[in-house]
């Protein structure tokens, strides 16, 4: 195991943590230290949360969401993806998966992305999946080609239901959980159909200079031919459901993969960080984050749009990932 | 002539609520700032009238016109330069190598015999 030095922040991090567990105790015991109840209650929190910031500040949930937790959320999608199950052993499967990525990320058409899906689908054994699987990337591919404009904003909104169904099926888990995502596609729902407009009139949400950006551009740039009310509604549903995307990459997704059933320390959490990835690069990582928080500073707007184009490739890393589940079965 | 026309599409397709063509490249930058247009040349950020829908009283929006700042190509570039885009690429390309170094490291460490 590569040992590393831990910085001393997370001495009283933990020791703040380790009290308030000793203060809360026996009443809050079961809810942090089952694992069942804690996801339970995180993803629902997560999800109640997210529908409350949106209600409450879309815009500004927007702008910042991306440039605080963006970089964050994509070193998880690498870490759960490829590092945790070991894929970045296959070179292979690396390289195939690597080279459709890093062209849509350059700017190739959406359908160099769905290249992806195929390489991950042609990794698993033959079967009557991998046949499914194979005509579900054609599919797709051929609709990514023939409009790509139009796949394009849909893939923006769908891929954040992409990570709600990679977490449900990274484990056997109770039906209690369904809940999450039911929530999460409530929500959604019932902002598409207005549910939430009172709510962000009552609270100024509509407009928020501040943030270099407003809801005309969202709806110019989420949407396409829409109603203009309902264009709206779409970008507040995209805004409360990336919320919910990043609560998975980063909280509940980290939370299931690992074998330690109880809670982690800090410390230990960073040492396995650090073990995953090494230094240099999780300092590479760190630097884009800081870098991106302060351009964010400067100019915001900017700033988001700039974090855009660096995670084109994640969302489909997450839809191949999720072919190769369908195909191979989940990492053990 | 080809400038009028640009801004007579670009306007009609903002109003349509589509995103304005060789508007994303110029956001955050200053008027006069280089560019590269949607077609790959080398352009300049000029403002730009487009029609925009207004949501900051809520829905139904209303439309209103306001300045932008769009991509016009230069009538004498003939250059494409590399659009912002490919260095969100290359970032990527570099993160991915750095990483599967340090992978491939950890790979044979726990596989003294491949």
């Amino acid at each position: 195991m590569e040992r590393s030095a831990s910085p001393d922040v997370f001495t009283p991090l933990d020791a703040a943590r380790s009290a308030f567990l000793r203060a809360s105790a026996p009443a809050l015991t079961p809810f942090f230290a089952d694992r069942e109840r804690r996801v339970l209650w995180l993803g629902v929190a997560s999800v109640l949360v997210a529908f409350m910031l949106t209600g409450l500040a879309p815009l500004w949930l927007l702008a910042l969401g991306p440039v605080v937790l963006g970089v964050p959320h994509l070193l998880a999608d690498v870490r759960y993806l490829v590092v945790k199950p070991g894929l970045h052993r296959e070179v292979s499967l690396m390289l195939g998966l690597g080279v459709p990525l890093v062209a849509v990320t350059a700017g190739a058409p959406p359908v160099f992305g769905v290249l992806s899906v195929f390489v991950a689908v042609a990794s698993g054994p033959r079967s009557w999946r991998q046949l499914l699987a194979f005509a579900g990337a054609t599919v797709l591919a051929l609709v990514a080609w023939a409009f790509s404009d139009d796949f394009r904003l849909a893939f923006v909104h769908g891929h954040n239901l992409v990570a709600i169904g990679l977490w449900f099926a990274l484990r056997p888990r109770p039906s209690s959980h369904g809940w999450i995502p039911a929530l999460a596609l409530g929500g959604s729902a019932l902002i598409l159909v207005g549910g939430l407009d009172p709510v962000v009139t009552a609270m100024g949400g509509w407009d928020a200079p501040g943030t270099g950006s407003d809801f005309g551009e969202f709806v110019a740039t989420h949407t396409s031919g829409l109603d203009p009310t309902l264009a709206a509604r779409v970008v507040l549903s995209f805004c409360f459901l990336q919320s919910v995307h990043y609560a998975m990459w980063l909280r509940l997704i980290p939370d299931d993969a690992r074998e330690r059933r109880a809670p982690r320390t800090f410390r230990a959490s960073w040492r396995a960080l650090v073990q995953d990835f090494g230094l240099p690069a999780l300092a590479v990582v760190a630097g884009l984050a800081v870098g991106l928080a302060a351009w964010g500073a400067v100019e915001l707007s900017a700033a988001r749009n700039g974090y855009l184009h660096l995670a084109t490739f994640h969302g489909y890393l997450e839809l191949a990932i999720a072919a190769r589940w369908f195909v191979k079965g989940r990492p053990a | 002539m080809r400038h009028l026309l640009l801004v007579t599409l670009v306007s009609s397709a903002a109003l349509a609520d589509i995103p304005p063509s060789n508007a994303s490249q110029c956001h955050g930058s200053k008027p006069g700032a280089a560019c590269t247009t949607d077609d790959g040349k080398a352009g300049t950020c000029l403002t730009q009238k487009v029609g925009r829908l207004d949501y900051s009283e809520g829905v139904p929006p209303k439309s209103i016109e306001v300045d932008m700042l769009i991509c016009v190509a230069s009538a004498s570039a003939r250059v494409p330069v590399a659009p912002p885009y490919l260095a969100a690429g290359g970032v990527v390309a570099v993160m991915a190598i750095l990483i599967g170094l340090k992978l491939a490291g950890r790979g044979r460490r726990l596989n003294p015999s491949t």
